[in-house]
C-alpha cells in the first residue's frame, strides 16, 4: 500500500468505502431475511420413516407451516412405509391453529360403500381380500385439510411422495423384516410380488423399491386435486379391479367420499388440557382412561411397571374403558353416541369405584362390564340419580373380535391361537411347507388357517409442529399390515370392513358408514398454551399406549424420550392376557400374576405396543424436542432457522 | 532364521487348501428343512431346494425322532416372534427344540447346513442365540453377506474351522447351495 501513489491510495479508499456500505447493506438485509425466515420457518416433525420427517422438514424449510407438512409427511409416508398406509387408506388428522386458537378434526377413514350387502364378507376368512376394501380417504382428507389450512399448492408438498414413488427409495430394516414376515402373502400376489420381491424373494434392506404407477397416481393427484384419484382414470380403474376381485366399490362410492369435519373432545389431565380425536375414533376413551387414572395414586417408584399395584390398577381401567369402547362407539353420523358420559369426571369415579385395589375382578376380561355412561350425558346429579332406575339391559357378547385391527385378528391372532391350542381347540402348525412364489402355500391337514398374524404395529403417525405454534396430530392406516393385500394401479387397499363388528350394534356395517377405529391423535395444551402432540399405530394398543405415555410425562415427570422409551403394558376386555414388556421386573410380573393376570411377556421393546411420534415444546418455551419410538424404525427432527438436529428412532 | 521362516511359510500355504477341501462337506439327499426360530426364511430356503429339484421335507417343527432316513439336516436360523407365535411356542422351547435336534443330528451322523437368509432382519439379541447355535454345530454355513456384516458368522464359523459361504443376496444363495449338495 506504502508504494501506491496517493491518487489510486484514494481510489482504492472511495472503494473500499463502497465495499463496507454495500457489505452493510447485505447484513442488514440478510437480517431482515433471516427474521422473516425465523417467522416462517422451524419447527419439529417426528414420523415413523426418516424420508417422511425429510418431507416435512422440506416443507417447514421453504415455509410451508404444520399442515402443509403434514400433508407432505402424510402422503410420503404411504410410499416409503407403504405397508402402513397410503392412498388407498384412511385416517385421522387433529389441527391447532394457534393464530384463531382453533382445533379442528378431519375424520378420513375408509367409508363403506353405498351397498355393501351386495357382497358376502367373512372377517376372518376374507381380510386379506378385495372383499375387506372400504372406499379409501386418505386423498380426499389430505387435499381437505391443506385446502382448508394449508399455505402452499398441492404439487408442492406432493413432490417428496411422487419423488420417493417414482425415483425409488431403500428399503429400510423395519419394512425388511414386515416384508420378509409377509413373504407368503406378498409372494401370491402378483402386482405386490413385482414390487416388493426380487427374483421371488423379498426385498432387503437397502434394495431399491420403485413404485412407478403409485408415482402416476399421485401426479394425477398433484394435477387435478381428489378428482386424481375419486374420478376419471383413477377410479375408473379402482372399480374395475376391486370388483374384478370380488370386492364392491362403485364409481358414485368413490365419487361421493367427503372427509367429515368435527370438533374434537376436549377434556383435561391433572391440570393439561387434553384434545383428541371424537368417535367413530378412540379419543373418548383416552379420556375415560385419563379420568379414571386421576383417581389412581401411582406409588413413590421411578416408573408404573414398577410397581405391580399400579400396572394392575391401569389394566383395571384399561379393561373397563375397552368394554365400554366396544359397546359404545361407533360412526356418530349413523348413532348417538354418549361421548358426554363417557368423558365425564363424574361417570370415572364411578367406574373407578368398581375396580378391587387387589386383584383382577372380575377375573376373566370377557366378564368385565361395560358401563352406564348416558345418564352422565349432559345431565346433572340428581337427574344422573332418577336414570340409575332405567339403566338398559346389558347386552351379552363375547367375541365382539372385529372392532378393530387389532381385536379384528383375535381369532388369528397367535396369542389367541395359543390359548384355543391349549383349550384343545385348534390343531397345532407342525409344518411349514416349501411353496414357490406366485403359488398357493400348500397346507397340511389341520394346519392353522393363517400363519402372517402377528401384526404388531399396522398404522402410523405423525407429528408435527410449526415455528408459529401450528400443531398437527395425524394417524393414519391401511388396516392391517398391506391392508387387503390387494394392489389396483399401484395403490394397495385398506381392508377396513374388518373394522366393523358382526356382534356390536354400535359398530355394524351401513351404507356409507366409517368403522369404529383405535387411532387416537392428540394434543397437549398447558395452561392455554400448546404443549405436545402425540399419538401412535398399533391396533387396539394405540389407545393405553397414548395414556401410557402421557402419565409419563405427566405424573413422572419424564421427557419425551425417556416417556417414549419408558416399559409398556397392554391389558383390555377382549383378550384373557396382560402383555408386558420383558424390562418390567420379574417381581413385578410374579405379583401380577398372584393378582390374577395371565401375563405374556413380549420383547424389551416392542413393535407389538405401537409407535409414538411425539412433537412438543420444551418446558421453558426456547424450542422444541420430539421422539420417534426406538420400537419403530422413524426420526424425529427439530429444525431450527440455522441447524436441523436429527434424532433417529431404532 | 530366514529360512526356517520361509520353510513354514510354504508348508502352512500348502496345508491351508487343503484343510479348507477336508472341512468342505458334500451334503447327501434326502434333507430335512428345519428352521431355527420359526422365522419365515424357511419358505425361502425351500423355494432354493426346489429350484434346485433337490429332495427335501420341511418340517418347522422337527425334533430328534424326524430325522430318521435323512442324510442332511438343513437349518435356517433366525428368531420370529410372529413366527413362534403362529406355531405357538415361546421362545425357550424353541431354542431346546434347536438343541435337542442338532444334538441329535450330530449323534447319528448328520451333517447340518446352516443357511442364513433374512440378513440384518434376522441378527440381533433375539436372533443371534439361534444363529450362533446353528452356525456352532454346522458343517457349512452359507449366509447372505448383510447379516455378516459385523463378522458375527465369521468369528463362530472361524473359530471351529467351519466353511463360511457370503453370498450377496437371498436369490445368490443357489450357487453355493448347488455346490455343496450331492446330486
Amino acid at each position: 500500500m506504502m508504494y501506491l501513489s496517493a491518487g489510486r491510495q484514494h481510489l482504492l479508499r472511495r472503494r473500499s468505502r463502497r465495499t463496507a456500505w454495500a457489505g452493510l447493506l447485505l447484513l442488514l438485509l440478510a437480517f431482515v431475511w433471516s427474521v422473516a425466515l425465523a417467522g416462517g420457518t422451524g419447527g419439529v416433525a417426528a414420523t415413523a420413516h426418516p424420508l417422511a420427517t425429510e418431507a416435512a422438514n422440506e416443507i417447514l424449510s421453504r415455509g410451508g407451516n404444520a399442515v402443509d407438512a403434514a400433508v407432505a409427511a402424510a402422503f410420503a409416508i404411504g410410499v416409503v412405509e407403504p405397508d402402513g398406509s397410503g392412498i388407498g387408506g384412511g385416517g385421522g388428522m387433529l389441527i391447532y391453529l394457534h393464530d384463531r386458537r382453533q382445533t379442528v378434526y378431519i375424520n378420513y377413514y375408509p367409508q363403506a360403500p353405498q351397498d355393501p350387502g351386495s357382497i358376502s364378507f367373512s372377517p376372518t376368512e376374507e381380510r386379506d381380500t378385495a372383499k375387506s376394501a372400504l372406499v379409501p380417504g386418505t386423498v380426499a382428507g389430505l387435499c381437505q385439510a391443506l385446502r382448508d389450512y394449508g399455505t402452499l399448492p398441492l404439487p408442492v408438498v406432493l413432490a417428496p411422495a411422487i419423488r420417493y414413488a417414482g425415483e425409488g427409495f431403500p428399503v429400510d430394516p423395519t419394512l425388511a423384516g414386515l416384508l420378509l414376515d409377509n413373504m407368503d402373502a406378498l409372494a401370491k400376489r402378483p402386482p405386490l410380488a413385482a414390487i416388493f420381491m426380487n427374483e421371488g424373494f423379498p426385498k432387503m434392506e437397502g434394495e431399491l423399491l420403485q413404485q412407478t404407477d403409485l408415482a402416476h397416481v399421485l401426479e394425477l393427484v398433484a394435477a387435478q386435486g381428489p378428482d386424481g384419484f375419486y374420478r376419471g382414470e383413477t377410479a375408473e380403474r379402482l372399480v374395475e379391479g376391486v370388483t374384478a376381485a370380488g370386492g364392491v366399490m362403485t364409481l358414485a362410492d368413490l365419487a361421493a367420499y367427503k372427509p367429515t369435519m368435527s370438533e374434537p373432545l376436549r377434556g383435561t389431565y391433572r391440570g393439561v388440557e387434553v384434545v383428541t380425536a371424537p368417535a367413530p375414533h378412540s379419543g373418548a376413551t383416552l379420556l375415560e382412561i385419563l379420568n379414571m387414572m386421576e383417581h389412581v395414586q401411582f406409588e413413590a417408584t421411578d416408573h408404573f411397571t414398577s410397581s405391580s399395584h399400579d400396572v394392575h390398577m391401569m389394566a383395571e381401567i384399561f379393561r373397563r374403558t375397552y368394554a365400554d369402547r366396544s359397546q359404545y362407539l361407533g360412526d356418530p353420523r349413523f348413532m348417538a353416541v354418549p361421548a358426554g358420559g363417557l368423558i365425564s369426571k363424574a361417570y370415572a369415579a364411578e367406574r373407578f369405584a368398581e375396580i378391587n385395589p387387589y386383584r383382577a375382578e372380575p377375573r376373566l376380561s370377557k366378564d368385565v362390564p361395560y358401563g352406564f355412561p348416558a345418564k352422565f350425558e349432559n345431565r346433572g346429579p340428581a337427574a344422573a340419580a332418577r336414570s340409575d332406575a332405567n339403566r338398559p339391559q346389558r347386552l351379552k357378547w363375547d367375541d365382539d373380535r372385529d372392532e378393530d385391527p387389532g381385536s379384528a385378528r383375535q381369532v388369528d391372532d397367535p396369542f389367541d391361537r395359543w390359548n384355543q391350542r391349549k383349550a384343545g381347540k385348534g390343531t397345532k402348525d407342525v409344518s411349514t411347507p416349501a411353496t414357490a412364489p406366485g403359488t398357493e402355500t400348500k397346507r397340511n391337514p389341520g394346519e392353522g388357517k393363517k400363519d402372517d398374524d402377528f401384526d404388531g404395529g399396522s398404522t402410523t403417525h405423525l407429528s408435527i409442529i410449526d415455528a408459529d405454534s401450528n400443531m398437527v396430530s395425524l394417524t393414519q392406516t391401511l388396516g392391517n399390515f398391506f391392508g387387503s393385500k390387494t394392489m389396483v394401479n399401484g395403490i394397495l387397499l385398506n381392508n377396513g370392513r374388518v373394522n366393523f363388528s358382526t356382534a356390536s350394534p354400535s359398530n355394524l356395517i351401513g351404507p356409507g358408514k366409517r368403522p369404529r377405529s383405535s387411532i387416537t391423535p392428540t394434543l397437549v395444551f398447558r395452561d392455554g398454551r400448546p404443549l405436545m402432540s402425540l399419538g401412535s399405530p398399533g391396533a387396539g394398543r394405540i389407545i393405553a399406549t397414548v395414556a401410557q405415555v402421557m402419565v409419563n410425562i405427566i405424573d413422572f415427570g419424564m421427557d419425551v424420550e425417556a416417556a417414549n422409551e419408558a416399559p409398556r403394558f397392554f391389558a383390555q376386555k377382549f383378550d384373557e392376557h396382560l402383555f408386558i414388556e420383558s424390562r418390567v421386573s420379574p417381581a413385578v410380573i410374579e405379583e401380577l400374576k398372584r393378582q390374577g393376570y395371565d401375563v405374556r411377556v413380549l420383547g424389551d421393546m416392542d413393535l407389538y405396543f405401537g409407535g409414538v411420534q411425539i412433537a412438543a415444546f420444551k418446558e421453558d418455551g426456547t424450542g422444541f424436542v420430539g421422539s420417534a419410538d426406538k420400537r419403530r424404525g422413524g426420526t424425529a427432527s427439530v429444525l431450527g432457522a440455522k441447524a436441523l438436529e436429527t434424532v433417529p428412532g431404532d | 532364521m530366514l529360512k526356517k521362516l520361509l520353510l513354514l511359510a510354504i508348508v502352512i500355504a500348502s496345508l491351508a487348501p487343503l484343510s479348507a477341501f477336508a472341512a468342505e462337506t458334500k451334503f447327501q439327499q434326502p434333507i430335512l428343512l428345519t428352521t431355527a426360530g420359526q422365522s419365515v426364511d424357511v419358505k425361502l430356503a425351500g423355494v432354493l431346494l426346489d429350484r434346485l429339484k433337490v429332495t427335501f421335507t420341511s418340517n418347522a417343527a422337527a425334533t430328534a425322532a424326524d430325522l430318521k432316513g435323512f442324510k442332511t439336516l438343513m437349518v435356517v436360523p433366525g428368531y420370529s416372534s410372529k413366527g413362534l407365535g403362529s406355531a405357538g411356542v415361546s421362545r425357550e422351547a424353541e431354542l431346546t427344540r434347536v438343541r435337542s435336534l442338532l444334538a441329535a443330528a450330530k449323534a447319528a451322523g448328520i451333517p447340518v447346513l446352516a443357511v442364513h437368509l433374512g440378513g440384518k432382519a434376522r441378527r440381533g439379541v433375539q436372533s443371534d442365540d439361534f444363529n450362533k447355535l446353528v452356525a456352532e454345530a454346522a458343517a457349512t454355513v452359507i449366509i447372505v453377506d448383510q447379516g455378516d456384516e459385523d463378522g458375527f458368522f465369521t468369528q463362530v464359523c472361524a473359530g471351529s474351522m467351519i466353511p463360511l459361504k457370503p453370498v450377496k443376496n437371498m436369490a445368490e444363495a443357489m450357487k453355493p447351495l448347488e455346490e455343496v449338495i450331492a446330486k
